[in-house]
């Protein structure tokens, strides 16, 4: 492993762990907040599936193969203007932890964490371009935008996928398009998604039936369930089902639709709430306050329905300001791997509720 | 009770809910896995399990209209089985062998088996303009034959691939 590490610092200037150290330090830019929309759309994220012709994709893949496809990709990268210099982490270098810290960062998938075998991830500094290589397909390119800026995002991304192309020899048919290790992901490869906080129109209890107005537009609506019918922290992601028999403006232009109705509808929904609904809405927020001031122990799946219904006060005037990206960051920084990270040790359940808790309190002037 | 969907073990508390227009689509997870995995906020990325699942579904629809018999990738080594049970493919020739199937579960899943989206550098300029010519052809049938929604819809795409076919033909001149 020794001269590997050496050979890569010589190409990139930095080793795994350099990289890792700088990540810790350095939080995301589409945290900040400052995009179009950001106080609905928290961010827009971009991605395309690449395979390399004639090699297995990764899942069936000998370790040899996987090695190969990691060099052709890193020696491409390289190549790249937006990822020339990027921060370069092999996943088998690093830790679990540092894997699982890269998961919540969203720069590797849960399965490139567990599987990190010749798998690596190549990010610019501000995490908002990746490539990840050997997960499920030989690569796959992102960018993460602040707010709803779907277009931005494409751009960043089919630029770089325009240049890698030159260098290597995409998985491509004239009937199937883009050859992906997973059918739902085949022809373009294109992935949109949006997350959007839609917490007045859960308090109107009326998500539901907007998520109904949108069923047959070709997109998929998840969210996490917690006790109770409640989704957490009120946060839907909205993507393009179809990848296949659509291009790619289509596709962008669907969930860009989508993403403009549903601020719209929580627009309206939060003026309606004021109106109808003050002393529930105002019962939901001052709770929130009340427990982020003085809770001592807060699971993830709290703090985010706590954050959730503090953004909102904030944002109708309920609360004093609360910056949106101090708000934005508690949803990455307060979980399990950045706060074992932040203490450089593995810390057991209640222990990290413990941190958790004190560092809300810490991070906003409640 | 509701076991864990990833561990198998642990009761479920959790519920990810996918919903593909009416067609629902759940995991039920227990706190830990959603915790270790980065599952549990709805901030984190979702496991691949759903595609596989979809994949899976559709992959048991197939048994009496299509192949049958353990149908095996020369390339990769990949069975019509284990494609089923995992929902993936092990190789992009795993489109040849699999071509009937797959052209049967790429219309259940995408509504369409044919790419009509931008392809790799090295392959543009050519054959885009036999796409739009036909493109045309089929939206005056559709005209003729007052299908306006799919009229609508064509005229989308064909303005989409001439857009495309501008920008290409601008990168490929030596923009870019």
């Amino acid at each position: 492993m020794g001269s590997d590490e050496e050979q890569k610092q010589a190409q990139t200037g930095t080793t795994s762990s350099q990289a890792m150290a700088f990540l810790q330090e350095q939080l995301c830019s589409w945290l900040e907040g400052d995009g179009p929309e950001a106080e609905i759309i928290i961010t827009s994220r971009v991605r395309l599936a690449r395979n390399l012709r004639g090699l297995c994709f990764p899942g069936a893949a000998s370790p040899e193969q996987r090695e190969q496809v990691y060099l052709q990709v890193a020696q491409a990268v390289a190549r790249t203007r937006a990822l020339g210099r990027a921060l370069h982490i092999r996943l088998d270098e690093v830790s679990a932890l540092d894997r699982r810290l890269l998961v919540e960062r969203r720069l590797i998938s849960p399965q490139a964490a567990e599987h990190p075998e010749q798998a690596a991830v190549f990010a610019d500094q501000t995490q908002s371009l990746a490539v990840l290589v050997n997960e499920e397909d030989h690569l796959r390119l992102q960018a993460i935008a602040s707010g709803l800026q779907i277009e931005q995002a494409w751009e960043a991304v089919r630029t770089l996928d325009d240049e890698l192309g030159e260098e290597l020899d995409y998985d491509f048919s004239e009937q199937f398009g883009y050859l992906t290790a997973c059918p739902t992901n085949t022809g373009t490869g294109l992935r949109v998604s949006i997350f959007a906080h839609l917490p007045a129109l859960a308090l109107l209890e009326e998500v539901d039936k907007t998520l109904k107005e949108l069923a047959g537009s070709e997109i998929a609506v998840r969210g996490f369930y917690g006790e109770g019918s409640r989704v957490q922290g009120n946060i839907f992601q909205i993507s393009n089902q179809l990848t296949l028999g659509r291009t790619e403006r289509t596709i962008m232009k669907r969930v860009q639709g989508i993403a403009e109705r549903l601020v719209a509808w929580e627009r309206e929904a939060r003026a309606r709430v004021l109106r109808e609904k003050e002393r529930r809405l105002k019962d939901v927020v001052y709770r929130a306050q009340a427990l982020l001031r003085h809770a001592q122990l807060l699971s993830s799946l709290e703090l985010v329905n706590l954050l959730s219904a503090v953004r909102l006060g904030s944002e109708l005037g309920l609360l004093p300001p609360l910056s949106r990206s101090r708000l934005n960051a508690l949803l990455v920084i307060a979980l399990p791997a950045h706060l074992q990270k932040r203490v450089g040790r593995e810390m057991e359940g209640e222990e990290r509720d413990a941190l958790r808790a004190e560092l809300a309190r810490s991070y906003l002037p409640l | 009770m509701i076991v864990c969907d990833l561990c198998g073990v642990n009761p479920a508390t959790l519920k990810l809910t996918q919903v593909i227009n009416e067609e629902h689509t759940e995991l039920h997870l227990c706190k830990q896995c959603a915790e270790e995995k980065g599952l549990g906020i709805p901030f984190g990325a979702l496991p691949a399990t759903f595609g596989a699942m979809i994949v899976g579904f559709l992959g048991t629809q197939l048994e009496s209209t299509r192949t049958v018999g353990s149908l095996k990738c020369e390339h990769c080594g990949i069975t019509k089985d284990q494609f089923e049970r995992t929902g993936l493919l092990g190789c992009g020739q795993c489109y040849e062998t699999f071509r009937e199937d797959l052209k049967f579960i790429l219309r259940r899943i995408h509504g369409s088996n044919k790419h009509i989206g931008t392809r790799p550098p090295a392959l543009r300029k050519v054959k885009r303009h036999a796409d739009i010519e036909q493109l045309r052809r089929r939206l005056q049938e559709a005209i003729a034959s007052e299908k306006f929604e799919e009229a609508a819809r064509l005229r989308d795409l064909i303005t989409d691939l001439e857009m495309q076919r501008r920008q290409q033909d601008r990168s490929t001149d030596g923009e870019r």
